[in-house]
């Protein structure tokens, strides 16, 4: 299993979390020998992501495969979901999620229910029946080696579907760069060499080298020249090692942290020490693995918590901190984040393995080495320069002597290099030696270094270089490689007279060289074996040779420059000369018809062949559908196959029996006389028949197949198989591992990189994520991940008005899409570039007579709507103007004018280079902050405008005057309308009056009486009717409950009766059946 | 680190030759273009006036494009903008016809920002570049290949116009395709049907038949499945200048198309030409497509360089 895979971690302020994402890239065809699982996903390898959403904004476009690493003790965390929710920009690539720390689940039932409910959410998020894989627990400190190796199983046999996104946005993944140098851009210009793998397929390759190189999340970059590494056959026996090899460093950062690991002073190894209050990483959990503790400090875990769960969960102080995340939170540093040690590498089974490459720094490359390897050799790996540059120079030597049997250290690339290097060196003279030695600092050196070093060192105490050969051997030995390698002891000798031989001669001629390099290809063939791309090394030799010839450096063009020769060339063109003053110039044909031709794509057909001419006319005669066919498409001979195969059938109707023409007859008999003959192959001549069979069964299958599938072939069915034969045309050589030289590229840029071809003002609409607390403000830093690039900028966002304006907006709506504008790359389509516009609003609007003047005509509108114009500027007071509104005006109004004033946006554009970062600092990668970051930091507190404070607002009461219609309105009004000014009654006058009753004690008495009685029954009947409510209900009640004991009696009833209706029934169906059968058996 | 003005770095050719490609290329990778040395030592320096007129297309076809040309028009600089495509009009100078424009119009327009529909006047047909006829029937099939296709995909001549004085028009509408198909096409089959335009403008229409008649008789020695459309426009769709040829066309079973054409020579200059021998020309011409697909070193002839450039565009861009 090469599968490696990363923990995303999450760094944070407390609070551990463990996730894992591996990725995996499914690749070319299959090579493993070993294992069927390899079969299929040969060159899987696995990055792991730090827990950062601008880490793993990424991730989702690379790789084909996620595992999420979830700590089932903690339960989901954010960045789980965030993660997912990133997903569905570019599309979902296969999503595992790996639960673990089931182990310190003390309750079985409990554990149970995590899972189930765990598994639940993750379904209804991912998708139902998605697959969660159980790690059960830690065994002295490791996983448990059955379930990893199964989780390894289960990866390596899965199926990937192409992704959209990676068949459409073609991409070269590098894992590593390369310092190097070649001789002929030595004294000016820089070359890097950039190892890359995943590819596409070989166009695309021909085509990067076209088209601006982009690494993910770099930027635009020229290729200068790409190599591919032999053809296929070539890869699979030499380029094994980017099996073996993991591109850890890549995206990587932070390590599994568990916070709770840690408090309880587990030790992750047998061997190290127990952890403290420091966090804990443990990684790769795969059969052939390596561990890596990192130990680090602070980090906050963001719990996942949904509605239904919030009620259990309990652990409430992380609640209040998920709060206080988001998503796009940026450049938020745990301060000790750089703070990484390496305790130590602890590597299991070795596996035959192919040394990494020797030149790189990065910690993969150990792991990826053997276990064999001490401590001393990794000093070796990670010394400076000049150690390198001696690994090196032994590099290319040893691709000299042993002929690449080794040699897939070395990238392609720095072997031809090397080469060329070589032949350079050896054929310029030694006089350039010193010099080219003085220029080569990039931490490569070119061949003339090694055989010096090489002998400086036989001088001398070689002890590094032998230590180094030794270690390279026991490598080798430990590879079980089967191809014989020549022992140390030879390669030195061998190296001496070479060396020797290079220092003595001054002179060389090619002839020889081509020699020597046969011996050497021969020598390669003897030892390496099929090493195919090296047969024509002579050739190349050749070839590099011209080419080093062309590019001698000529002294005069280094000191005066090119500029001078072109003016000489120009000059001995211009040969004639008027008077000696003026040159007549003779444009050369030549040049002309290359420089300044007719541009047309017209093929000319200089001499027309006689097509009268039988010859002529038969020569293409097959290219016709009348001619001949070849022989597996002619139409008769496929006709006659098929008779011969379909020959034989039995017409049912007419009982006619068809006899297919005995075809084979003859051969057979022909065979058969053979074989008396000979008797020596009957085995063959089975075998034969019986594939002829086998084709007979295939081809009547195929018959059945198409006439049983085209009754139901829909359309469904035929987009289906289109899809697949486009992704079969999509899916050619997924994968290759390639060379890519970058021109003028200084290795300092590769930390940093900073060109980008094609930066404007692309737009974009966005919507702020629900999820997300705030909303964003304008002129905040936002690192945007915008196709293969990912990077920092200020976005202005705005929204489109009905005139088509847009009007910056100073934050984002809460729910609305708006627009955005940015500094940044162009991405191909669908943008476009625009001035963005603002408002700024007015109220003592004008100060001036010209102010207004400037504004006649211009639109204005209350805060209620009423829309006006501006009609003339007012002499009285400066700035007063007359304007017209559609209704009335009062005085208390603001009027406000929409003025318009271009706004620029700001130019920044910070590209996310974290992954250029040295293996352990990825993390430490820093955007520019927001002002409200950089104030909190800095404990500056914003001097706030009193205006723009919000107060509580105090709504007075109004009061509106009366309506008032006036007279000629009211007349024209209908009568419904009109209002309706009944006058008061006049005061009745006295005499309408009606007199007062005065009543008698008596008659007081009476009424007084009557009263209180009436007052009594009234209270009487009130009492009777509440108490009859009370009956009514009561009675109601029990009537109910009857009812239904009666219908349930009724039901039963009806029950029972129906059973034994159907009872009866069924026995009269019986009898009735019986009495047929009977009556039948008596018949 | 030879980085141009707005920090892109900048390409640098000499000589006016493919013009067209540099100017669709550099569009389509975004990258600022500057060629030098264009007809620098000649009597007439400097751009012509057909390559004037296509920087004039492509200015209207991208938004915010930047062109600088100096003032003998030697040297040009060139910093592409985005395709915007849209409804569009152009006069193409008579010198060309409108194929010179219309091939780089086709590597271009399936990249737009809105679709593209243009309306190009000119030369339809001449002597020196592929007649729009031709590309109507080669270029077409070929973007269908790529998944560009529907019914917006057309070319459609509405006037017919002969060198010197033109005066045809067309019409070329493209969707928009943000991928490409890729397609694997490596068996290019055997020629099912020939198939041909034989157009004939201010000249008699008999001309055409005659055309028609005589490449008949040369390939009809070969394959019986030929039909030649005549086509003689009249009034204000014949142009304005005379003339009259043919094209055609061999198409494969697999689909691969092969074309021929000839036409004659443009009004006033050159001999007349006969019909029969243009016809017969042109189908000895085809013959030696045939030929070539079979024997030769080079594919088809003009189809080859939009194809490889789809090809490479098909991953994206």
């Amino acid at each position: 299993m090469e599968e490696k895979e990363k923990k995303k971690h999450r760094a944070k302020h407390s609070g551990p979390k463990a996730e894992k994402k591996r990725k995996r890239h499914l690749n070319d065809l299959g090579i493993g020998e070993e294992e069927d699982a390899r079969k299929r996903n040969p060159k899987a390898f696995t990055v792991q992501s730090a827990v950062r959403m601008w880490c793993y904004c990424e991730m989702p476009m690379l790789c084909s495969q996620v595992l999420m690493l979830i700590d089932a003790s903690f339960g989901f965390e954010m960045e789980t979901f965030e993660f997912l929710n990133i997903c569905q920009v570019h599309g979902f690539p296969k999503i595992m999620g790996v639960l673990t720390h089931l182990d310190t689940f003390k309750n079985n039932k409990q554990l149970k229910k995590t899972k189930k409910r765990l598994k639940h959410r993750f379904w209804t998020e991912v998708y139902p029946g998605a697959k969660l894989f159980y790690l059960s627990g830690m065994v002295h400190g490791e996983y448990q080696k059955q379930e990893i190796h199964n989780l390894g199983r289960f990866i390596s046999v899965m199926k990937f579907r192409p992704l959209t996104w990676q068949t459409s946005h073609p991409y070269v993944l590098a894992d590593r760069y390369v310092p190097c140098s070649v001789p002929q851009y030595q004294h000016r210009k820089h070359l890097y060499c950039l190892k890359s793998g995943c590819g596409r397929d070989l166009h695309l390759i021909a085509l990067k080298t076209a088209s601006p190189f982009l690494s993910p999340s770099l930027c635009c970059l020229m290729v200068f020249t790409c190599f591919i590494p032999g053809d296929k056959i070539d890869l699979r026996s030499e380029e094994v090692r980017p099996n073996h090899e993991l591109v850890q460093s890549l995206i990587s950062t932070h390590s599994a942290i568990d916070t709770k690991m840690a408090s309880s002073k587990v030790s992750l190894f047998m061997d190290s020490r127990p952890l403290g209050s420091e966090d804990v990483g443990q990684e790769i959990v795969m059969p052939k693995e390596e561990r890596q503790i990192d130990l680090k400090t602070g980090r906050v875990r963001r719990k996942a918590l949904f509605d239904e769960e919030e009620k259990k969960e309990n652990d409430d102080a992380v609640s209040d901190e998920e709060d206080e995340q988001e998503e796009e939170e940026e450049a938020e540093m745990a301060p000790g984040s750089a703070k990484r040690l390496k305790t130590g590498v602890a590597k299991e089974e070795t596996v035959s393995e192919l040394p990494a490459f020797a030149d790189s720094e990065d910690d993969l490359e150990m792991s990826s080495e053997e276990e064999g390897k001490t401590a001393s050799e990794e000093n070796e790996t990670e010394e400076d320069d000049d150690d390198k540059q001696g690994t090196y120079g032994n590099d290319s030597s040893d691709s000299e002597f042993e002929a690449g049997s080794e040699e897939i250290v070395v990238s392609e690339q720095n072997e031809l290099v090397d080469e060329d290097k070589e032949t350079r060196s050896q054929l310029l003279g030694r006089s350039l030696k010193k010099k080219s030695l003085l220029t080569t600092d990039s931490g490569n050196c070119t061949a003339e270094e090694a055989s010096e070093s090489e002998v400086e060192s036989l001088s001398e105490g070689d002890d590094e270089e032998k230590s180094h050969d030794e270690l390279e051997g026991e490598v080798s030995d430990r590879k079980g490689l089967q191809h014989p390698q020549p022992k140390k002891a030879d390669r030195t000798r061998q190296a001496e007279p070479e060396a020797l031989e290079a220092e003595d001669d001054d002179v060389e001629n090619l002839l020889r060289e081509e020699e020597e390099y046969e011996e050497k290809t021969d020598f390669s063939a003897d030892t390496a074996g099929a090493l195919k791309w090296k047969e024509d090394l002579t050739q190349k030799a050749a070839q590099a040779f011209l080419r080093q010839q062309q590019a001698t450096p000529n002294l005069r063009k280094l000191v005066y420059g090119t500029a001078v020769e072109d003016e000489d060339n120009e000059s001995d063109d211009a040969g004639d000369e008027l008077g000696g003053l003026f040159h007549v110039s003779h444009p050369d044909k030549e040049s002309k018809q290359k420089a300044n031709g007719l541009d047309c794509s017209k093929f000319l057909v200089e001499k027309l062949q006689d097509w009268d001419l039988e010859e002529v006319m038969s020569s293409i005669r097959d290219c016709f559908v009348t001619g001949k066919w070849e022989e597996d498409k002619d139409a008769t001979k496929l006709l006659e196959e098929d008779e011969e195969l379909y020959g034989d059938f039995e017409d049912l109707e007419t009982g006619v029996v068809h006899k297919g023409r005995p075809a084979t007859e003859g051969d057979e008999s022909e065979s058969e006389e053979e074989n008396d003959g000979k008797k020596s192959k009957p085995e063959a001549e089975e075998e034969e028949a019986k594939k002829e069979r086998l084709d007979k069964k295939r081809k009547l299958k195929e018959m059945f197949d198409a006439e049983y599938d085209e009754g139901d072939a829909t359309y469904f069915d035929d987009l289906k198989e289109e899809m697949h034969k486009q992704a079969q045309v999509q899916a050619v050589n997924l994968s290759f591992y390639l060379t890519a030289c970058l021109q003028k590229y200084p290795t300092v840029f590769v930390q940093r990189s900073f060109l980008e071809t094609h930066v404007r003002n692309p737009t974009l609409r966005l919507k702020k994520h629900r999820w997300y607390k705030k909303i964003l403000k304008t002129r905040d830093p936002l690192i945007l991940s915008l196709g293969w690039r990912r990077f920092q900028t200020i976005p202005m966002f705005y929204i489109e008005d009905h005139n088509g304006r847009h009007r910056l907006l100073k934050y984002t709506p809460q729910h609305m899409h708006c627009g955005a504008t940015f500094w940044g790359p162009i991405t191909p389509q669908g943008t476009g570039f625009l001035a963005v516009q603002s408002v700024s609003g007015t109220t003592g609007m004008f100060n001036s007579q010209l102010e207004v003047a400037k504004f006649e005509g211009a639109a204005i509108r209350t805060v209620s709507g009423i829309r006006g114009q501006i009609k003339k500027a007012l002499r009285a007071p400066a700035g007063a103007f007359r304007a017209t509104f559609e209704d009335k005006l009062l005085i208390s109004d603001i009027v406000f004018v929409r003025t318009w004033y271009p706004v620029s946006i700001p130019k920044f554009y910070n590209p996310v280079t974290s992954l250029l970062k040295p293996a352990g600092e990825k993390d430490s990668w820093r955007g520019m902050r927001t002002t409200g970051q950089l104030r909190h930091e800095r404990g500056i507190k914003l001097k706030q405008n009193k205006d723009s404070l919000y107060k509580p607002i105090v709504r007075e009461k109004r009061h509106f005057n009366k309506l008032h219609i006036p007279k000629a309105l009211q007349k024209a009004l209908p009568f419904k309308n009109k209002p309706k000014n009944l006058e008061k009654k006049g005061k009745t006058p006295k005499d309408q009056w009606r007199p007062a009753v005065i009543r008698e004690p008596h008659e007081k008495k009476i009424s007084a009486l009557l009263n209180a009685l009436s007052t009594v029954n009234n209270y009487k009947i009130k009492k009777a009717k509440v108490r009859h409510r009370q009956q009514v209900k009561e009675y109601v009640k029990v009537k109910q409950k009857e009812e239904e004991q009666k219908l349930k009696r009724q039901k039963e009833a009806k029950k029972k009766i129906y059973r034994i209706l159907g009872q009866r029934e069924k026995k009269r169906q019986k009898s009735s059946l019986k009495g047929s059968s009977e009556g039948a058996k008596s018949v | 680190m030879a980085g141009g003005g707005g920090g892109a770095q900048c390409l640098s050719f000499a000589g006016c030759n493919f013009l067209r490609q540099r100017l669709v290329l550099s569009t389509l990778s975004g990258r600022p273009l500057k060629i030098r040395k264009i007809r620098a030592k000649e009597e007439d320096p400097g751009l012509r006036d057909f390559e004037a007129c296509f920087i004039r297309l492509i200015d209207k076809v991208t938004n915010g494009s930047r062109i600088e040309i100096n003032q003998t028009g030697t040297t040009l600089y060139y910093q592409p903008g985005l395709l915007y495509g849209g409804s569009l009009e152009h006069d193409c100078s008579p010198s060309r016809s409108i194929g010179y424009y219309l091939e780089s119009l086709l590597c271009l327009a399936p990249f737009m920002k809105h679709p593209l529909k243009i309306v190009l006047r000119g030369v339809t047909n001449d002597q020196v570049d592929p007649s729009v006829d031709v590309l109507k029937a080669t270029a077409l099939p070929l973007l269908k290949k790529f998944g560009i296709d529907g019914e917006s995909l057309e070319i459609k001549i509405n006037r017919r116009g002969m060198p010197p004085k033109g005066g045809g028009e067309i019409l070329f509408a493209c969707p928009v395709r943000k991928v490409l198909q890729p397609i694997q096409f490596t068996d290019p089959g055997k020629i099912k049907r020939i198939r041909g335009t034989a157009y004939s403008v201010r000249v008699s229409p008999q001309m055409a038949n005659r055309m028609v008649e005589s490449a008949r008789s040369v390939l009809n020695k070969f394959l019986p499945d030929i039909y030649i459309y005549t086509d003689h426009m009249k009034g204000i769709s014949s142009g304005k200048s005379p003339g009259f040829g043919i094209c055609l066309i061999a198409e494969t079973i697999n689909g691969t198309i092969l074309s021929a054409e000839l036409a004659s020579n443009p009004q006033g200059q050159g001999a007349a030409v006969l019909p029969e021998e243009l016809g017969q020309n042109c189908a000895k011409l085809l013959l030696e497509e045939i030929y070539r697909l079979l024997w030769g070193p080079e594919g088809s002839s003009e189809k080859g360089s939009l194809a490889a450039l789809k090809m490479i565009l098909c991953r994206g861009l």
